[in-house]
């Protein structure tokens, strides 16, 4: 070999060598498609959209199951010019990733955003990530199609209309109607009368209550509602604006009322480490009297595989009275469900369309196919169970809406609230230290 | 090849993609993380200077210092329980069952391959209380008992965490100090026994001393797996009851990542690794001692 070759050689070897690794690594992190597409739907050649994509939860699939059955009928259309395209995660995750997609301006068209920073204030309301609802629906022209309340019941929670109501739920107690008549029990309506048929229920060997620890938002609800009934659907509000604390003697009566329930064992063994599931089961298996739920457990009510006992056998009325309190009995827990909202970013024409076929058709596919109550109003005539036609009844007679327990404060709240829920039932910390816990998370959230 | 590997330059070109790759996963990070800490806010709102305020918060923090005290515990506990179980199977294959120990040897190292969430899951059942008593509980309901809320309680829920975990792991101890022990000769263990050694003397004055470099390395590696504990804890009580077994590591995760404090966040995961380098310090020193205290031992 010739010298200035093997010269050549050495000096260009390790620059061929280093060359090659590199290429080697820009390979490897480049993009496996080798192409631009967009995962979150988004950049159209006029901007926006180019797929309805959709983050939602694993633990709800209601509304990815009819946007899918709407997506194949009524708005087969706009489907068509904008595929649905549905990713879940788990709902422990939203708090962590939708922000984090928010920061990367990868957020999809349609997504559940975090209850506590979609609040006006909130840091994914405040980024602008979010589309206003109330002026899109507005300019397409759909607002008749959303029920007053439910947009009301957004705009009371989160200060603005930054969710679809996929959903419009009161909340209150199901009771087992075989259970009350066997033991010769009436409907309360007062909170003694709560406790005294709980107590019947327990000498007859019957568990008069359950809930799950595991979420603590079904022990939570009793202290909201309770606070609501004796000191007025502002409560809340009062603690938030620095009026009222929960270390007061009458907020602190309300953590007591629902601790001496755990204390007396009507809540049953394990309720702290029970899940949701365990509750739904022990209640349609006719093992328990009464279960704080949501009316969303109606479609569970009409689906033969989980209620084997009939529809018959159930009922629900509101949360009791507290006597001499200045609430109302017909003041419900109204909720819509998780914060489901929209990019403010993706937003286009194809969109609106889809906005306006659900709002046209969400309600009535909803109570058809899983006999459910949503935010939207129904265009198309639903046989209607009779169960659901009184909860409507009851909801259409409500005076004032209760928002829950974690509503109007941070994450921090949220997460004491949540997780010493089923101590507070089971004796593992007193009332007077929950309370102290909910103060110094509420300093904590600032 | 050796020409090129003759070359400073091509050392270099060849050791620096691989460097930077390393430099931009590895350490950016830590020392963005380290930034972060002088910062208040997150990824949507930004990031204003907060001086040392975090590091203020973080001494006057209750949940700091009770979650800091919990991965203690835990990995004091269980780095125990763990080498302690592994040790005793790996005497139980050298010296009881010897070359037929394949099968137990196997059967035991099986859970360390099993994912800790699945692990979890089928604790979770085991010593389940709803909807149907668990096999621990209707065996304690067989004997007469009363069942038991394992989870619900802060006091039992560790002791299921430390059963948890001794059984995830103590297959993985034993191998490694099985490899320890036959490293033994087999000269020095006879010599032991016609001088009179036998049983428990046996193990105290000699296997122990001279198994103890490798019996170090396992403690390490226990302390170090276990101060880190997260995955078990999520699936298994998710820091519950309240925050009766909230170890550092989730309570830094969810600062960042459920309140979105990334400036706290980044404080917490610094006195976490803190923390952990003291730990490895003290650990190595008395790794370096012991070690020629063992070599003496062989002498």
């Amino acid at each position: 070999m010739p010298r200035s070759s093997r010269l050549m050689r050495r000096r260009f070897a390790p620059a061929v060598a280093g060359a090659a690794a590199l290429a080697l690594i820009a390979t490897a992190c480049g993009p496996a498609d080798g192409g631009g597409s967009d995962p979150t739907g988004g950049d159209s050649a006029d901007g926006g959209a180019t797929e309805f994509s959709f983050l939602t939860i694993t633990e709800n699939p209601q509304i990815g199951e009819e946007l899918t059955r709407l997506s194949e009928g009524a708005c087969a259309d706009a489907n068509a010019a904008l595929p649905l395209s549905i990713e879940s995660i788990a709902q422990a995750e939203v708090n962590n990733r939708v922000p984090l997609l928010a920061s990367q301006e990868a957020l999809p068209v349609m997504f559940i955003s975090p209850t506590t920073e979609s609040k006006v204030g909130g840091d994914m309301y405040e980024s602008g990530a979010l589309l206003d609802l109330e002026t899109t629906f507005d300019e397409l022209g759909i607002m008749d199609n959303v029920l007053p309340a439910a947009a009301e019941t957004v705009k009371t929670i989160y200060g603005s209309m930054v969710s679809i109501p996929f959903q419009y739920n009161v909340e209150g107690f199901w009771y087992n109607k075989d259970l009350f008549e066997a033991n010769g029990i009436e409907v309360p309506t007062t909170w003694e009368d709560f406790k005294a048929a709980a107590a019947t229920l327990d000498t007859a060997g019957v568990q008069p209550l359950t809930a799950a620890g595991t979420q603590g938002w079904t022990i939570t609800r009793y202290l909201s509602t309770y606070l609501a009934r004796s000191q007025g659907v502002d409560a809340l509000q009062n603690v938030v604006d620095g009026n009222a604390s929960f270390s007061d003697p009458e907020y602190l009566t309300a953590i007591e009322e629902v601790s001496s329930l755990g204390e007396a064992g009507y809540f049953g063994e394990g309720v702290t480490s029970r899940d949701i599931d365990t509750v739904t089961s022990q209640f349609f298996a006719g093992n328990v009297g009464m279960m704080y739920n949501g009316s969303w457990t109606l479609s569970s009510v009409y689906d033969e595989a989980q209620n084997p006992l009939g529809p018959d056998s159930f009922g629900f009325f509101p949360f009791p009275e507290v006597e001499g309190g200045s609430g109302s009995i017909s003041d419900y827990p109204a909720n819509t469900g998780t914060v489901t909202a929209l990019s403010a970013d993706l937003y286009n024409d194809k969109v609106g369309d889809w906005l306006v076929c659900i709002a046209e058709n969400y309600g009535s596919s909803l109570m058809e196919n899983q006999g459910a109550i949503s935010g939207f109003v129904q265009n198309t005539e639903v046989e209607t169970p009779e169960l659901v036609s009184e909860i409507v009844t009851q909801m259409e007679s409500a005076t004032g809406a209760v928002i829950w327990f974690e509503a109007p404060f941070g994450a921090r709240f949220g997460d004491a609230a949540g997780t010493n829920a089923g101590p507070l039932l089971d004796g593992g910390i007193t009332p007077e230290d929950y309370a102290a816990v909910l103060e110094e998370a509420i300093a904590a959230d600032g | 090849m050796q020409s090129v590997l003759g070359d400073k330059r091509a050392i270099v070109i060849l050791l620096a993609p691989a460097l930077l790759f390393y430099t931009l996963i590895k350490v950016v990070p830590i020392f963005w993380s380290l930034g972060l800490t002088f910062f208040d806010g997150n990824v949507l709102r930004g990031f204003t200077p907060a001086g040392f305020a975090n590091f203020t918060r973080l001494v006057g923090d209750s949940n700091f210092w009770e979650s800091l005290t919990f991965s203690f515990k835990y990995a004091a506990v269980a780095t125990v329980l763990q080498v302690t179980a592994g040790y005793l199977l790996a005497l139980l294959y050298v010296f009881a069952l010897k070359r037929s120990s394949v099968i137990v040897r196997t059967i035991c190292f099986f859970p360390v391959i099993l994912p800790t969430v699945a692990v979890a899951q089928l604790f979770k059942r085991l010593f389940a209380i709803n909807p149907q008593p668990g096999p621990v509980n209707a065996l304690i309901e067989f004997f007469g008992g009363q069942s038991i809320d394992w989870l619900g309680d802060a006091t039992t829920a560790f002791w299921v965490f430390m059963i948890m975990d001794v059984w995830k792991s103590m297959g993985f101890f034993a191998v490694l100090l099985f490899a320890g022990l036959v490293d033994i000769p087999e000269e020095i263990i006879e010599s032991a026994r016609i001088d009179g050694a036998n049983g428990l003397r046996l193990v105290r004055h000699m296997i122990i001393p001279l198994s103890l470099p490798v019996l170090l390395s396992a403690i390490v590696f226990a302390i170090n797996s276990t101060f880190k504990v997260f995955d078990s804890v999520i699936a298994l009580t998710n820091g519950g009851p309240g925050n009766d077994t909230t170890p550092l590591t989730l309570y830094m995760f969810r600062t960042t990542f459920t309140y979105n404090e990334y400036g706290y966040g980044s404080t917490l995961a610094l006195a976490l690794t803190v923390v952990a380098f003291l730990i490895t310090i003290v650990v190595f020193r008395s790794s370096r001692r012991d070690v020629t205290a063992a070599g003496g031992a062989k002498k």
